[in-house]
């Protein structure tokens, strides 16, 4: 069942989902809620993602919400510093629909669905906005372990 | 030092306010913690003496019996002064033990008696208007605090001219509570008009309205006006046609398959020939003029370079921008405009949206510069104020800046700007009297109140057995040493008009405030020591962790924790096996290096680091973390990735006492009304922290971390030896041999020497 969850994550995330078989054209968005059921976050997810103790009865997903970014005039354009890393320590998670769904260890809830709206707009621009990366760069978010950016776009 | 010098304060007569308007408030410190960091701190009331402020003053009332705490110390505890009933003579000072730091509080309480010289009062008032009468007292209290400063010199000495091009800053303490962590900055800012010297500080939320006080805000309204501008803009054509978004289409798809390994998908080539398609229609239309043509075919020329990677793949292309012209413009912009005159003798200030200094740092030389105008956007609100004489402020007032709705991290913050030109660095401090605010370097004594409500803080002693009661106890000690001048003033007082009186008060609240530090920092002291193990103050200041001074060898002033520089063992048992870790992206620790500091967020924006893209919606200054850096405890890595900053004596930092903590993924939350904020989850507590278990746990240290002095990191892990080379020597032509007494080669390692 972790395997199912697992995959199903990495593809939203990857944008294998995507209708017209480009992933590019598809993407994923996280939703949590609060214990009591308030809605207090949601962000398109950048492309990738890493696991941590794998081994560990809880996972920890590293992500890239896609917060901030904004057309300051000069093209769309991300914060590096902004658009860091977070976590999700993962209690147990779950196939919904076209979705994933995990408890988190905080007592939130999160869903990783297939991105619309705002979100996939938003990533379409985060897809832009990396093309304007060197090789490096690009490789540094893709690996999930900094926690802050210095240089260029911070 | 001359920071209070007559001639300096006679610069400001320009000003009614400074010297009529605005006294310099009363050090009200109450312990009174900031709203979102200090709000397990004492609980005590905000800010006042408890004499109120009306319009007409009533004598009477100041000499009414106060209400001294439902649990006054026992006799041995409390000073003296708690029997100076208002009407009995003055009362001695305190016989207070002669241990070190106690002395100079003693010394600092004897100081102020010559400000209490009632018959040059009288005489002042007798002979003088009432307005006069205030004037000759504030120049009577510069003499005082000369004479003062020369006992009890600041702990921070303010440097005339700041450093240029310095991107820390000079970094000073402020008497009094009136700023967060009675911390300021002096920044000098390189400039062609010459350098740019600016006062940045934090305000805290009791202070605030002591310095709306000093300000006229008649409300604004926006006014078009017609600027000449240059814009850069793409042909009329080309967003009709989507020539950009049709190729920035291909150019994605594409580059997504490079990027990734895989094959070019139809859905890739069919993207391509769509904005083909596009382009080449444009391109073979007769009427298009030079420009179009011109745009058509640099879309075209993109489009071939994509053709060819989805003919032959390869590594991925390069950045491909849209077609853009520039071209001068009339552009319609709307500026606040004030609905009216600012009522006399205040400070006129309008409303507008918030922003921040846009600094640039540059990486060659390492020097911060700003040409006083360029700023970038924030979500909120701030008032620019005229401080006359080509001086200004720029405040983000909390009253006006929801937490819910608004960065958390700008809500208190204040700039004051010199005009351009160096050598305004005392200047600086001493115009926040104009803003009602304190302006005077903190002494030891008032670093010692700041040290132990840091501590208390820190320590989580706020509710513990009888810290109340202290606090309550050293309110009560201030309110009767207000009412013992006034009830020794009361002839002088009497004859004074409500404006006058009013500023007169003030005065005495100040006074009074200086008198009775030392009795109230002893009785806090005690309190303090009891909730923390120790017999009573004596014992606790003479304990080998007791350390009441700022740490001021670094980039940043910080104040430690008894807790922690007491017990250093226990605490580095407490994290064997651990450390304390911040992870940066290759190629960045060279510029990181270059300016020496982990900076949080807003302090990067201020150096010129980053907030260049005027970003103003980042998670983290919505939760407040913008004013902290952050960093992880994991186990000690055994084989650290690269850009690995590492504290493997994680002590180091724990001494601190401006730092809070989350088991978990919280962005740096520390605004309440920030979803991300968990009031049970955050910890001050280092024997917690050193066991923290959850990866994405943060640890966050306000403005930042100083990475060549006493907090620096044990190991830096370089990439490759190339980069480490580069690094050392980058270090070695700036004369840096050593950080935290290490020497650079065995702090800088590569990921190899753990292969």
């Amino acid at each position: 069942m972790t395997q199912q969850w697992r995959q199903r994550f990495s593809d939203l995330v990857a944008g294998n989902h995507s209708p017209t078989g480009d992933p590019v054209d598809a993407g994923a968005r996280l939703i949590v809620w609060d214990p009591d059921g308030t809605e207090v976050f949601r962000a398109a997810l950048a492309r990738h993602h890493r696991v941590e103790d794998e081994d560990e009865p809880e996972q920890v997903l590293w992500i890239r919400p896609l917060v901030g970014g904004e057309d300051n005039g000069g093209g769309y354009l991300f914060n590096l510093n902004a658009t860091r890393r977070r976590s999700l320590t993962c209690a147990r998670g779950t196939l919904v629909d076209d979705g994933v769904e995990i408890d988190l260890t905080s007592g939130q809830r999160a869903r990783i669905e297939p991105a619309d709206g705002p979100e996939l707009e938003q990533l379409i621009h985060w897809d832009d906005f990396t093309n304007r990366l060197a090789p490096d760069e690009d490789a540094a978010l893709k690996r999930l372990d900094a926690d802050s950016w210095h240089g260029r776009y911070a | 030092m001359g920071t209070g010098s007559k001639s300096s304060h006679q610069s400001y007569a320009v000003s009614p306010t400074a010297l009529a308007e605005a006294p310099t408030a009363p050090p009200d410190i109450t312990g009174a913690p900031d709203a979102a960091e200090g709000t397990d701190l004492t609980g005590a009331a905000a800010g006042g003496t408890g004499i109120p402020e009306p319009e007409e003053l009533d004598l009477s009332q100041l000499l009414a019996e106060p209400a001294l705490p439902a649990e006054a110390p026992a006799a041995e505890d409390a000073p003296a002064e708690l029997d100076a009933l208002p009407g009995a003579e003055p009362a001695p000072e305190p016989d207070v033990s002669a241990t070190g730091p106690e002395e100079e509080l003693q010394e600092a309480s004897a100081e102020p008696e010559g400000l209490a010289a009632e018959g040059e009062l009288q005489g002042s008032a007798e002979e003088a208007p009432a307005e006069e009468a205030g004037l000759l007292h504030a120049d009577d209290i510069e003499e005082v605090q000369e004479e003062e400063e020369e006992t009890d010199p600041p702990l921070t000495p303010v440097p005339a001219a700041p450093p240029v091009g310095e991107p820390t800053g000079t970094p000073l303490l402020v008497g009094g509570d009136d700023f967060i962590n009675s911390e300021a900055t002096l920044v000098a800012y390189d400039s062609p008009d010459g350098p740019r010297e600016v006062l940045l500080t934090h305000i805290s939320e009791e202070a605030e309205e002591k310095l709306l006080d000093a300000l006229s805000i008649p409300g604004t309204h926006m006014e078009e006006i017609q600027v000449e501008e240059e814009v850069k803009e793409r042909l009329d054509l080309d967003k009709e046609k989507k020539l950009a978004e049709l190729t920035k289409t291909a150019v994605s798809s594409v580059q997504h398959k490079l990027k990734t390994g895989s094959e070019m998908s139809d859905a890739s080539i069919a993207k391509h020939q769509a904005a083909v398609d596009a382009v080449s229609a444009v391109l073979s239309d007769p009427s298009i003029s030079d420009d179009e043509k011109a745009m058509a075919q640099h879309y075209m020329d993109q489009l071939n370079v994509v053709k060819d990677k989805i003919d032959n793949g390869g590594s991925v292309m390069p950045w491909m921008d849209a077609y853009e012209v520039t071209e001068t413009k009339m552009v319609t912009k709307q500026i606040p405009v004030p609905n009216g005159e600012p009522e006399p003798g205040t400070l006129a200030a309008t409303v507008r949206k918030a922003s921040r200094i846009k600094a640039s740092l540059d990486p060659e030389t390492g020097q911060s510069s700003w040409d006083g105008v360029t700023r970038s956007s924030a979500n909120g609100t701030e008032y620019e104020i005229d401080m006359g004489d080509g001086w200004t402020a720029v405040y983000r007032p909390y009253k006006d800046n929801d937490p819910k709705h608004t960065e958390f991290s700008l809500r208190g913050q204040l700039e004051v700007h010199a005009p351009a030109g160096a050598g305004h660095g005392k200047d600086l401090v001493e115009r926040l009297e104009q803003l009602h605010l304190m302006n005077k370097p903190m002494t030891a004594a008032e670093g010692e109140w700041t040290y132990l409500s840091n501590n208390i803080q820190a320590q989580g002693l706020g509710g513990a057995a009888g810290m109340q009661a202290a606090m309550d106890t050293a309110q009560g000690l201030q309110d009767l040493q207000v009412q013992e001048i006034v009830h020794q003033r009361m002839e002088t007082l009497m004859g004074l008009d409500s404006g006058a009186l009013q500023t007169a008060m003030k005065r005495i609240q100040l006074e009074a405030a200086h008198k009775v530090l030392p009795m109230k920092v002893e009785v806090v002291r005690d309190a303090v020591a009891k909730a923390s193990g120790f017999s009573d103050g004596a014992a606790l200041a003479a304990s080998p962790g007791y350390e009441p001074t700022p740490s001021t060898s670094g980039k940043w002033l910080t104040w430690s924790r008894f807790d922690v520089t007491g017990k250093q063992a226990e605490i580095q048992g407490a994290f064997k096996g651990r450390s304390l870790t911040h992870g940066l992206h290759g190629g960045a620790l060279a510029s990181l290096l270059g300016t020496g500091v982990l900076a949080s967020t807003e302090k990067r924006a201020v150096m010129g680091i980053g907030g260049g893209l005027g970003m103003s919606e980042q998670a983290d200054k919505m939760t407040g973390g913008a004013n902290s850096v952050f960093l992880r405890v994991k186990k000690t890595p055994s084989q650290p990735s690269g850009g690995m900053l590492i504290w493997d004596d994680p002590s180091v930092l724990m001494r601190r006492s401006d730092y809070y903590a989350y088991n978990g993924d919280h962005f740096g939350a520390i605004n309440p009304a920030h979803h991300n904020y968990n009031e049970s989850a955050i910890t001050r507590d280092p024997m917690k922290i050193a066991k923290f278990s959850a990866a994405g746990n943060e640890v966050m240290f306000r403005n930042g971390l100083d990475l060549f002095g006493a907090e620096a990191p044990s190991r830096i892990v370089c990439h490759t030896a190339a980069e480490r080379t580069t690094i050392l020597a980058s270090l070695a032509s700036r004369g840096i041999t050593h950080m935290g007494g290490k020497a650079v080669e065995d702090v800088l390692c590569t990921t190899d020497d753990y292969s």
